[in-house]
């Protein structure tokens, strides 16, 4: 199927029901990979890959779908009717959560929970609501991934280069995980970091849970509590995890916390 | 000898670490700063102590923390380091800084992680550099768009050029004809034969400009392939140079065997080509020789001719546009028959070659089947 190619699908596992894993910015389904063999045995696994990010097809990649978190949700849901889930888990990190209630939203019936890791429906100030971060920080952020000022240093290497025999040298060198196309991850920084989907969050049906870290400053305590509050049939985690990444950082605490309220239910 | 130096290992090792003109950074399994040496503390306007206990990316850019916590704490869980990242150090007066950082992991039997490193190198030189090459890149880019256009215009000035001299020129051709057939005295007769010569000459030349101009437009060579018999063509052109030099032996060699797909019109103009040449450049006392070869994946034409080799130089840029072979032009058009026979070969898929030594100068169409 194209889009199983597409987004890198991979599935495993035993089970009726199917947990769809979905990695946030800045990484690919690898960093599942301490997760989901714990669910393998209760649960169909679907890992993919964003279009844009690890193993997917970059050439399918399209700055005008991929500017909004619709266009991703589009494909979460795709990947669903490809594989004919129904009532199934879907478990997204950072940006990709959000994705999860868009698709939940759009095409009722593929998912019947919702677990999200260290999400956010918003990254910046504003009034009241506490993002994390003020525009003119995100605006530094973006400039920064404009000017190939973060990341990589060759980026502009292979060009200049122009050697193919040190090709082999260079993929030697390069990070195989979390791969990045500098113009796509330019604009997947610029689709995640300026959403803002706070006015979802109260048309959310299902049952979601919220794993908040401590200490995150990409999604602090605060946004945990904010969509807690927000979502009507919600459960919110602390985890004592730090930083953004706990399914990598804590896997163990995200197992049993994703398992104490899936068992538990 | 050098342990005269050292007082003690651990001492050694802190003056290491404290005095290098590297930035070190060591922090615990979750990130949190453990140690930072004064290098560091520096750059970012402080002093160690205050950094200790604080997580890694506090010391970084917004967009560096945002980078660092999406993007490079999940490479050290994965693959256990990252390697040459640039990022910018944000001190307090917000002044950023650019450096290049690595990362790795140390981790016990069990696997757990014990603390991760971090070594910082300032890369301010290495950054001014890149955006110098930026710069530069963007320079040249723009130089050649611009050059690009000015290219393209010099070709459409060529291409209307040669065609609305064409016109003109034909009246003259015909008017030529005409007074040829009519009665006219001996010295009339060689004046014509001036004006004829003369505008045939230069309806060539034009043809050659077009041609020139259609190859550098874009669209190269269009040709028409059909089967052709190979051995027709070859002693129709052979028969027309032997009109314009009756004194001249062009010795043929043929081993022909089935019908080729060419271009007809274009393929007659590039062994005419190659055979005037060799007439003209060759050793007048001896035979020209056209030699021709069908076989099952290919064939081959070659123009062979004795006389003085053509340079090594002048070899380098022989299928250029406007190569002459000598200096002295008047005989040689303007040096753009070579490059258009180049550009036929290479619209038929195949190459135009030359050879030249002492002994003798060969030219070969080899077209793959």
């Amino acid at each position: 199927m194209e889009i199983l190619k597409r987004n890198n699908v991979v599935v495993s596992g035993n089970g009726d029901h199917a947990m769809m894993f979905a990695h946030g910015f800045g990484c690919d389904q690898n960093m599942w990979r301490d997760v989901y063999p714990s669910f393998q045995e209760n649960y169909k696994i679907v890992l993919f890959d964003h279009v844009g990010a690890g193993n997917s097809d970059l050439s399918a990649y399209c700055f005008e779908k991929y500017d909004c978190l619709e266009g991703y949700a589009q494909d979460i849901v795709a990947i669903a009717k490809v594989l004919n889930i129904n009532d199934g888990v879907f478990v997204g990190h950072s940006v990709s959560a959000m994705m999860g209630l868009i698709a939940a939203n759009m095409a009722p019936g593929i998912f019947k929970t919702l677990i999200l890791v260290a999400p956010s429906p918003a990254y910046i100030n504003q009034e009241d609501y506490i993002g994390g971060f003020s525009k003119s920080e995100i605006d530094e952020l973006l400039e920064s991934l404009n000017n190939n000022h973060l990341g990589w240093s060759m980026t502009m290497g292979p060009v200049i280069m122009g050697n193919s025999n040190k090709k082999e040298l260079g993929e030697e060198l390069a990070n195989s995980f979390c791969k990045t196309d500098p113009e796509i991850a330019k604009h997947f920084a610029r689709t995640t970091f300026l959403t803002d989907k706070r006015e979802i969050l109260g048309d959310t049906k299902l049952p979601v849970l919220i794993l908040q870290c401590s200490s995150d400053i990409i999604a602090p305590i605060e946004v945990g509590q904010y969509m807690h509050n927000n979502i009507p049939d919600s459960t919110l985690v602390i985890m004592s995890a730090t930083g953004h990444c706990p399914n990598l950082s804590a896997p163990e605490e995200t197992v049993l916390a994703i398992s104490n309220y899936l068992y538990g239910q | 000898m050098a342990s005269r130096f050292i007082h003690s290992d651990a001492e050694d090792f802190n003056d290491f670490f404290e005095s290098s003109l590297s930035g070190f950074v060591i922090t615990d399994a979750d990130g949190n700063i453990a140690r930072i040496n004064k290098r560091v503390a520096s750059w970012l306007n402080t002093v160690p102590d205050k950094l200790l206990g604080q997580r890694l990316s506090t010391i970084l850019t917004v967009g560096g923390k945002i980078y660092f916590e999406t993007h490079l704490w999940p490479l050290l869980r994965l693959q256990g380091h990252f390697d040459e990242i640039a990022l910018e150090l944000a001190d307090s007066s917000s002044e950023k800084m650019p450096v290049y950082i690595n990362g790795y992991e140390r981790r016990d039997e069990q696997g757990q992680v014990l603390f991760i490193r971090f070594n910082i190198f300032r890369a301010s030189d290495r950054r001014l550099y890149e955006e110098n090459l930026k710069m530069a890149k963007k320079l040249a880019q723009a130089e050649l768009k611009l050059e690009q256009q000015n290219a393209l215009i010099r070709e459409q000035f060529i291409a209307v050029l040669g065609h609305d001299l064409r016109n003109p020129l034909s009246g003259i051709m015909n008017a030529a004809q005409l007074l040829a057939r009519k009665k006219i005295g001996q010295p009339e007769e060689r004046l014509v034969n001036i004006i004829e010569s003369g505008s045939k000459r230069m309806y060539e030349m034009i043809n050659n400009i077009m041609d020139l101009a259609r190859g550098r437009l874009g669209g190269g060579f269009q040709i028409t392939l059909v089967k052709y018999d190979l051995e027709k063509l070859l002693n129709q052109v052979s028969d027309e140079l032997k009109v314009t030099w009756p004194d001249r032996i062009i010795a043929s060699d043929f081993n022909i065997n089935e019908l080729v797909e060419c271009d007809p019109g274009r393929l007659s103009q590039l062994v005419s080509n190659l055979l005037g040449n060799a007439i003209t450049h060759g050793a007048s006392d001896t035979p020209v020789i056209l030699s021709a070869t069908t076989v099952s994946d290919f064939w081959e034409i070659s123009v062979i001719n004795k006389g003085q080799p053509i340079s090594e130089q002048a070899l380098k840029y022989l299928f250029h546009p406007f190569q002459r072979q000598n200096k002295q032009a008047s005989q040689n058009g303007l040096g753009l028959g070579l490059y258009i026979a180049s550009e036929i070969a290479k619209a038929h898929k195949g190459t135009l070659t030359v050879k030249s030594n002492d002994e003798e100068t060969c030219f070969t169409l080899h077209i793959p089947l």
